[in-house]
Protein backbone atom coordinates (compact mmCIF):
# COMPACT_ATOMS: atom_id res chain seq x y z
CA UNK A 1 0.00 0.00 0.00
CA UNK A 2 2.65 2.65 0.55
CA UNK A 3 4.14 2.02 -3.23
CA UNK A 4 0.81 2.18 -4.37
CA UNK A 5 0.38 5.29 -2.05
CA UNK A 6 3.72 6.94 -3.36
CA UNK A 7 2.68 6.84 -7.41
CA UNK A 8 6.35 6.08 -8.59
CA UNK A 9 5.62 2.57 -9.96
CA UNK A 10 2.76 1.17 -11.60
CA UNK A 11 3.44 -2.46 -9.51
CA UNK A 12 2.18 -0.89 -6.45
CA UNK A 13 -1.37 -0.31 -7.31
CA UNK A 14 -1.44 -3.60 -9.17
CA UNK A 15 0.11 -5.77 -6.02
CA UNK A 16 -2.93 -3.85 -4.05
CA UNK A 17 -5.36 -4.91 -5.99
CA UNK A 18 -3.88 -8.54 -6.63
CA UNK A 19 -3.21 -9.03 -2.18
CA UNK A 20 -7.17 -7.87 -2.07
CA UNK A 21 -8.69 -10.38 -4.00
CA UNK A 22 -6.19 -13.08 -2.52
CA UNK A 23 -7.11 -12.15 0.94
CA UNK A 24 -10.63 -12.46 0.07
CA UNK A 25 -10.16 -15.95 -1.31
CA UNK A 26 -8.52 -16.83 1.70
CA UNK A 27 -11.33 -15.18 3.65
CA UNK A 28 -13.82 -17.27 1.39
CA UNK A 29 -12.00 -20.66 1.86
CA UNK A 30 -12.07 -19.87 6.07
CA UNK A 31 -15.78 -19.58 5.60
CA UNK A 32 -15.60 -16.38 6.94
CA UNK A 33 -18.07 -13.28 6.19
CA UNK A 34 -16.05 -10.52 7.50
CA UNK A 35 -13.74 -8.07 5.90
CA UNK A 36 -14.27 -8.80 2.71
CA UNK A 37 -16.29 -6.36 1.39
CA UNK A 38 -14.00 -4.19 2.83
CA UNK A 39 -11.07 -5.82 0.54
CA UNK A 40 -13.46 -5.93 -2.20
CA UNK A 41 -14.14 -1.48 -1.49
CA UNK A 42 -10.06 -1.48 -1.22
CA UNK A 43 -9.38 -3.56 -5.01
CA UNK A 44 -12.46 -0.67 -6.22
CA UNK A 45 -10.63 1.95 -5.37
CA UNK A 46 -7.76 1.08 -7.00
CA UNK A 47 -9.42 -0.13 -10.31
CA UNK A 48 -9.85 3.41 -12.46
CA UNK A 49 -5.68 3.79 -11.50
CA UNK A 50 -4.83 0.62 -12.49
CA UNK A 51 -6.97 0.19 -15.58
CA UNK A 52 -5.21 3.81 -16.89
CA UNK A 53 -1.83 1.82 -16.22
CA UNK A 54 -2.52 -1.28 -18.16
CA UNK A 55 -3.77 1.08 -20.81
CA UNK A 56 -0.44 3.64 -20.92
CA UNK A 57 1.29 0.73 -20.95
CA UNK A 58 -0.29 -0.86 -24.38
CA UNK A 59 1.59 2.42 -25.91
CA UNK A 60 -1.94 4.64 -26.88
CA UNK A 61 -1.48 7.48 -29.63
CA UNK A 62 0.13 10.20 -27.69
CA UNK A 63 -3.28 12.41 -27.30
CA UNK A 64 -5.08 9.42 -25.98
CA UNK A 65 -2.19 9.14 -23.95
CA UNK A 66 -2.49 12.66 -22.78
CA UNK A 67 -6.32 11.89 -21.98
CA UNK A 68 -5.36 8.71 -19.82
CA UNK A 69 -2.96 10.56 -18.03
CA UNK A 70 -5.21 13.08 -16.90
CA UNK A 71 -7.42 10.47 -16.11
CA UNK A 72 -5.07 8.56 -14.19
CA UNK A 73 -4.02 11.23 -12.39
CA UNK A 74 -7.79 11.92 -11.58
CA UNK A 75 -8.35 8.37 -10.10
CA UNK A 76 -5.07 8.46 -8.22
CA UNK A 77 -6.52 11.42 -6.43
CA UNK A 78 -10.04 9.87 -5.67
CA UNK A 79 -7.99 6.66 -4.10
CA UNK A 80 -5.36 8.13 -2.20
CA UNK A 81 -7.88 9.11 0.74
CA UNK A 82 -9.29 5.24 0.71
CA UNK A 83 -5.36 3.84 0.52
CA UNK A 84 -4.23 6.37 3.24
CA UNK A 85 -7.07 6.61 5.60
CA UNK A 86 -8.01 5.21 9.18
CA UNK A 87 -10.54 2.85 7.37
CA UNK A 88 -7.11 1.24 5.16
CA UNK A 89 -5.52 1.04 8.46
CA UNK A 90 -8.14 -0.63 10.25
CA UNK A 91 -8.65 -3.40 7.88
CA UNK A 92 -4.89 -4.11 7.85
CA UNK A 93 -5.06 -4.17 11.43
CA UNK A 94 -7.77 -6.47 11.51
CA UNK A 95 -6.30 -8.90 8.90
CA UNK A 96 -3.03 -9.29 10.69
CA UNK A 97 -4.74 -10.56 13.90
CA UNK A 98 -6.64 -13.48 12.03
CA UNK A 99 -5.54 -16.65 12.87
CA UNK A 100 -4.59 -19.01 10.22
CA UNK A 101 -7.67 -20.90 8.39
CA UNK A 102 -8.63 -24.30 9.34
CA UNK A 103 -6.60 -26.27 6.07
CA UNK A 104 -9.17 -29.21 5.57
CA UNK A 105 -11.71 -26.91 6.24
CA UNK A 106 -10.44 -24.68 3.58
CA UNK A 107 -10.34 -27.91 1.41
CA UNK A 108 -13.74 -28.90 1.71
CA UNK A 109 -14.35 -25.44 0.81
CA UNK A 110 -12.41 -25.67 -2.59
CA UNK A 111 -14.74 -27.33 -5.15
CA UNK A 112 -17.59 -24.28 -4.37
CA UNK A 113 -15.21 -22.07 -6.38
CA UNK A 114 -14.80 -24.85 -9.28
CA UNK A 115 -18.54 -24.81 -9.54
CA UNK A 116 -18.86 -21.37 -9.60
CA UNK A 117 -16.72 -21.17 -13.15
CA UNK A 118 -18.35 -24.36 -14.66
CA UNK A 119 -21.69 -22.44 -13.92
CA UNK A 120 -20.55 -19.13 -15.11
CA UNK A 121 -18.60 -20.83 -17.93
CA UNK A 122 -21.57 -22.96 -18.95
CA UNK A 123 -24.03 -20.00 -18.90
CA UNK A 124 -21.53 -17.81 -21.09
CA UNK A 125 -21.28 -20.92 -23.92
CA UNK A 126 -25.24 -21.45 -23.60
CA UNK A 127 -25.38 -17.47 -24.58
CA UNK A 128 -26.04 -16.58 -28.11
CA UNK A 129 -24.19 -14.15 -28.45
CA UNK A 130 -22.20 -14.45 -25.45
CA UNK A 131 -22.19 -10.41 -23.64
CA UNK A 132 -19.30 -9.09 -22.06
CA UNK A 133 -20.80 -9.57 -18.28
CA UNK A 134 -20.79 -13.12 -18.75
CA UNK A 135 -17.01 -12.66 -20.27
CA UNK A 136 -16.44 -10.57 -16.78
CA UNK A 137 -18.36 -12.94 -14.60
CA UNK A 138 -16.50 -15.39 -15.82
CA UNK A 139 -13.41 -14.31 -15.43
CA UNK A 140 -13.54 -13.54 -11.88
CA UNK A 141 -14.34 -16.89 -11.23
CA UNK A 142 -11.60 -18.26 -12.70
CA UNK A 143 -9.43 -15.49 -10.80
CA UNK A 144 -11.12 -16.93 -7.43
CA UNK A 145 -10.21 -20.32 -8.27
CA UNK A 146 -6.76 -19.91 -9.19
CA UNK A 147 -6.22 -18.13 -5.75
CA UNK A 148 -8.12 -20.53 -4.26
CA UNK A 149 -6.07 -23.54 -5.96
CA UNK A 150 -2.59 -21.67 -5.25
CA UNK A 151 -3.30 -21.25 -1.29
CA UNK A 152 -3.93 -24.88 -0.96
CA UNK A 153 -0.97 -25.43 -3.19
CA UNK A 154 -2.82 -27.24 -5.93
CA UNK A 155 -1.96 -27.34 -9.28
CA UNK A 156 -3.36 -24.04 -11.23
CA UNK A 157 -2.22 -24.46 -14.39
CA UNK A 158 -5.72 -25.91 -15.66
CA UNK A 159 -6.86 -22.46 -15.33
CA UNK A 160 -4.09 -19.99 -15.77
CA UNK A 161 -4.13 -20.03 -19.60
CA UNK A 162 -7.84 -19.34 -19.50
CA UNK A 163 -7.33 -16.44 -17.16
CA UNK A 164 -4.77 -14.97 -19.50
CA UNK A 165 -7.29 -14.91 -22.23
CA UNK A 166 -10.05 -13.55 -20.70
CA UNK A 167 -7.76 -10.76 -18.64
CA UNK A 168 -6.23 -9.84 -22.30
CA UNK A 169 -10.24 -9.43 -23.78
CA UNK A 170 -11.20 -7.43 -20.55
CA UNK A 171 -8.33 -4.91 -21.00
CA UNK A 172 -9.78 -4.70 -24.85
CA UNK A 173 -13.01 -4.14 -23.16
CA UNK A 174 -11.32 -1.44 -20.68
CA UNK A 175 -10.30 0.57 -23.10
CA UNK A 176 -13.30 0.57 -25.59
CA UNK A 177 -15.16 1.92 -22.28
CA UNK A 178 -12.19 4.40 -21.81
CA UNK A 179 -12.49 5.25 -25.38
CA UNK A 180 -16.25 6.02 -25.38
CA UNK A 181 -16.07 7.89 -21.93
CA UNK A 182 -12.84 10.14 -22.99
CA UNK A 183 -14.75 11.33 -26.37
CA UNK A 184 -12.25 9.20 -27.80
CA UNK A 185 -14.56 6.70 -29.62
CA UNK A 186 -14.63 10.08 -32.34
CA UNK A 187 -11.07 11.67 -32.03
CA UNK A 188 -9.64 7.90 -32.95
CA UNK A 189 -11.88 6.13 -35.09
CA UNK A 190 -8.89 3.65 -36.56
CA UNK A 191 -8.54 2.83 -32.78
CA UNK A 192 -11.79 3.16 -32.37
CA UNK A 193 -12.49 0.23 -35.47
CA UNK A 194 -9.67 -1.62 -34.72
CA UNK A 195 -10.67 -2.35 -30.73
CA UNK A 196 -13.70 -3.68 -32.07
CA UNK A 197 -12.14 -5.74 -34.76
CA UNK A 198 -10.04 -7.15 -32.20
CA UNK A 199 -12.21 -7.69 -29.42
CA UNK A 200 -14.96 -9.71 -31.50
CA UNK A 201 -11.52 -11.80 -32.37
CA UNK A 202 -10.79 -12.36 -28.67
CA UNK A 203 -14.62 -13.22 -27.70
CA UNK A 204 -14.14 -16.32 -29.84
CA UNK A 205 -10.42 -16.86 -28.29
CA UNK A 206 -11.64 -16.49 -25.10
CA UNK A 207 -14.82 -18.81 -25.67
CA UNK A 208 -12.40 -21.21 -27.73
CA UNK A 209 -10.00 -21.40 -24.28
CA UNK A 210 -13.41 -22.28 -22.04
CA UNK A 211 -14.23 -24.59 -24.12
CA UNK A 212 -10.36 -26.51 -24.10
CA UNK A 213 -9.94 -25.54 -20.27
CA UNK A 214 -13.80 -26.96 -18.76
CA UNK A 215 -12.76 -30.66 -18.89
CA UNK A 216 -9.62 -30.43 -16.73
CA UNK A 217 -11.53 -27.69 -14.73
CA UNK A 218 -14.56 -30.08 -14.01
CA UNK A 219 -12.17 -32.76 -13.14
CA UNK A 220 -10.45 -30.93 -10.30
CA UNK A 221 -11.18 -32.02 -6.36
CA UNK A 222 -11.93 -35.06 -7.37
CA UNK A 223 -14.33 -33.86 -10.32
CA UNK A 224 -17.53 -32.37 -11.05
CA UNK A 225 -20.79 -33.06 -8.80
CA UNK A 226 -23.52 -35.28 -10.67
CA UNK B 1 -33.13 3.05 11.59
CA UNK B 2 -32.85 0.12 14.27
CA UNK B 3 -29.42 0.05 15.59
CA UNK B 4 -28.43 -3.06 17.48
CA UNK B 5 -25.55 -2.55 19.91
CA UNK B 6 -23.56 -5.77 20.50
CA UNK B 7 -20.62 -5.94 22.87
CA UNK B 8 -17.82 -8.95 21.34
CA UNK B 9 -18.27 -12.63 22.79
CA UNK B 10 -16.47 -14.18 25.76
CA UNK B 11 -13.21 -13.70 24.58
CA UNK B 12 -10.15 -15.62 26.20
CA UNK B 13 -8.05 -14.29 29.48
CA UNK B 14 -4.92 -13.49 27.21
CA UNK B 15 -4.02 -13.71 23.10
CA UNK B 16 -0.55 -16.20 22.73
CA UNK B 17 0.99 -12.21 21.66
CA UNK B 18 -0.01 -10.96 24.69
CA UNK B 19 -1.72 -8.46 22.61
CA UNK B 20 -5.04 -6.97 23.92
CA UNK B 21 -6.17 -6.74 20.63
CA UNK B 22 -5.65 -10.68 19.47
CA UNK B 23 -7.70 -11.93 21.94
CA UNK B 24 -9.81 -14.11 20.48
CA UNK B 25 -13.80 -15.40 21.27
CA UNK B 26 -13.11 -18.69 23.21
CA UNK B 27 -15.45 -21.78 22.95
CA UNK B 28 -17.31 -21.38 24.69
CA UNK B 29 -18.09 -17.58 23.53
CA UNK B 30 -18.41 -19.09 20.37
CA UNK B 31 -21.34 -21.59 21.56
CA UNK B 32 -23.34 -19.08 23.84
CA UNK B 33 -23.15 -16.47 20.88
CA UNK B 34 -23.96 -18.79 17.91
CA UNK B 35 -26.89 -19.46 20.36
CA UNK B 36 -27.60 -15.86 20.69
CA UNK B 37 -27.45 -14.91 17.18
CA UNK B 38 -30.54 -17.48 16.70
CA UNK B 39 -32.23 -14.95 19.38
CA UNK B 40 -31.47 -12.17 17.30
CA UNK B 41 -33.44 -14.08 14.21
CA UNK B 42 -36.13 -15.21 16.45
CA UNK B 43 -36.51 -11.37 17.04
CA UNK B 44 -36.95 -10.84 12.89
CA UNK B 45 -33.58 -9.12 13.08
CA UNK B 46 -31.80 -8.79 9.43
CA UNK B 47 -28.74 -6.45 9.27
CA UNK B 48 -28.17 -4.51 5.75
CA UNK B 49 -24.89 -3.19 7.47
CA UNK B 50 -22.70 -4.27 10.43
CA UNK B 51 -20.11 -2.02 11.61
CA UNK B 52 -16.98 -3.88 13.83
CA UNK B 53 -13.69 -2.76 15.45
CA UNK B 54 -10.58 -4.39 13.68
CA UNK B 55 -10.04 -6.02 17.14
CA UNK B 56 -10.01 -10.15 16.30
CA UNK B 57 -12.92 -10.76 19.44
CA UNK B 58 -15.45 -7.97 17.58
CA UNK B 59 -14.20 -9.89 13.97
CA UNK B 60 -15.41 -12.94 15.09
CA UNK B 61 -18.33 -11.53 17.00
CA UNK B 62 -19.23 -9.84 13.78
CA UNK B 63 -18.63 -13.06 11.87
CA UNK B 64 -20.72 -15.68 14.36
CA UNK B 65 -23.42 -12.92 13.41
CA UNK B 66 -23.41 -13.42 9.97
CA UNK B 67 -26.91 -16.05 9.85
CA UNK B 68 -28.57 -12.15 10.54
CA UNK B 69 -26.88 -10.18 8.30
CA UNK B 70 -28.10 -9.86 4.22
CA UNK B 71 -26.16 -6.84 3.69
CA UNK B 72 -22.30 -5.48 4.22
CA UNK B 73 -19.64 -6.07 6.58
CA UNK B 74 -17.55 -3.13 7.41
CA UNK B 75 -14.36 -2.67 9.72
CA UNK B 76 -14.01 0.74 11.31
CA UNK B 77 -11.73 2.35 13.45
CA UNK B 78 -14.05 4.74 15.65
CA UNK B 79 -15.49 1.60 17.45
CA UNK B 80 -11.82 1.06 19.22
CA UNK B 81 -12.36 4.84 20.79
CA UNK B 82 -15.27 6.43 22.56
CA UNK B 83 -17.78 7.86 19.83
CA UNK B 84 -17.37 10.38 17.66
CA UNK B 85 -20.12 11.89 14.66
CA UNK B 86 -17.90 9.95 12.10
CA UNK B 87 -19.17 6.63 13.82
CA UNK B 88 -22.61 7.99 13.70
CA UNK B 89 -21.61 8.75 10.33
CA UNK B 90 -21.11 5.53 9.19
CA UNK B 91 -24.74 4.18 10.50
CA UNK B 92 -26.28 4.13 7.41
CA UNK B 93 -29.38 1.91 6.60
CA UNK B 94 -32.55 0.62 7.67
CA UNK B 95 -31.12 -2.17 10.50
CA UNK B 96 -27.36 -1.45 11.45
CA UNK B 97 -25.42 -3.42 14.03
CA UNK B 98 -22.43 -2.34 15.69
CA UNK B 99 -19.97 -4.66 17.29
CA UNK B 100 -17.19 -3.54 19.66
CA UNK B 101 -16.31 -2.90 23.27
CA UNK B 102 -17.05 -1.27 26.43
CA UNK B 103 -16.98 1.22 27.03
CA UNK B 104 -17.21 2.93 24.19
CA UNK B 105 -20.64 1.09 23.08
CA UNK B 106 -21.88 2.42 26.55
CA UNK B 107 -20.87 5.90 25.79
CA UNK B 108 -22.58 5.28 22.23
CA UNK B 109 -25.73 4.29 23.09
CA UNK B 110 -25.45 7.58 25.82
CA UNK B 111 -25.20 9.55 23.45
CA UNK B 112 -27.75 8.20 20.79
CA UNK B 113 -30.24 8.59 23.94
CA UNK B 114 -29.28 10.83 25.97
CA UNK B 115 -27.17 13.09 24.36
CA UNK B 116 -24.34 12.87 26.45
CA UNK B 117 -21.50 10.05 26.76
CA UNK B 118 -21.05 11.07 30.56
CA UNK B 119 -24.61 8.43 30.91
CA UNK B 120 -22.63 5.58 29.98
CA UNK B 121 -23.36 3.82 33.24
CA UNK B 122 -27.42 4.10 32.65
CA UNK B 123 -26.67 1.55 29.83
CA UNK B 124 -24.60 -1.45 30.68
CA UNK B 125 -23.84 -4.34 28.11
CA UNK B 126 -22.78 -7.71 28.81
CA UNK B 127 -20.62 -9.77 26.82
CA UNK B 128 -22.72 -11.26 24.09
CA UNK B 129 -25.37 -9.08 25.05
CA UNK B 130 -27.60 -6.49 22.84
CA UNK B 131 -28.79 -3.45 23.21
CA UNK B 132 -31.69 -2.36 20.11
CA UNK B 133 -32.10 1.41 19.78
CA UNK B 134 -34.38 2.88 17.07
CA UNK B 135 -34.46 6.18 15.38
CA UNK B 136 -31.76 8.11 13.90
CA UNK B 137 -28.46 7.98 14.45
CA UNK B 138 -27.83 11.97 16.05
CA UNK B 139 -27.22 13.01 19.60
CA UNK B 140 -29.93 12.73 21.95
CA UNK B 141 -33.03 11.32 18.89
CA UNK B 142 -32.91 7.74 19.74
CA UNK B 143 -35.17 5.95 21.99
CA UNK B 144 -34.14 2.11 23.32
CA UNK B 145 -36.13 -0.41 21.95
CA UNK B 146 -35.41 -3.64 24.15
CA UNK B 147 -32.77 -4.51 26.25
CA UNK B 148 -31.26 -8.33 26.19
CA UNK B 149 -28.70 -9.18 28.43
CA UNK B 150 -26.46 -11.78 26.92
CA UNK B 151 -28.90 -15.02 28.88
CA UNK B 152 -31.79 -13.76 27.81
CA UNK B 153 -31.04 -13.57 23.89
CA UNK B 154 -29.47 -16.65 24.60
CA UNK B 155 -32.61 -18.57 25.94
CA UNK B 156 -34.27 -17.19 23.02
CA UNK B 157 -32.28 -18.83 20.57
CA UNK B 158 -33.16 -22.19 22.23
Amino acid sequence: MPVAAAGDDPEGVHQVRVAAGRLAVWLELGGREVLRDDLRALRRCAAEVRDADVLLARRPPAAFAARLAERRERAREAMLPHLRGPHARALRAALALLPAIDASAAERALPSFRDRVLRRGDALAARRPPHDEDFHALRRAVRKLRYALEWLRTDAAAVRGLQQVLGELNDLAVEQRVLRESGGARAFPRRAAMLRRRLLAFRRRALLAWRRARPAIASLCGGERP
Amino acid sequence: MKLAIFRHAEAEARSPSGRDAARAVGPRGRRRFERAVRGVRKLGLEFDLVLHSPWLRAVETADLLAPAVRGAFRVTPHLVRAPTAALLGEMRGRAVAVVGHEPWLSALAALLVTGSPRDASRFPLGRGGMLLLEGAPAPGTMVVAASFPPRALRRLGR
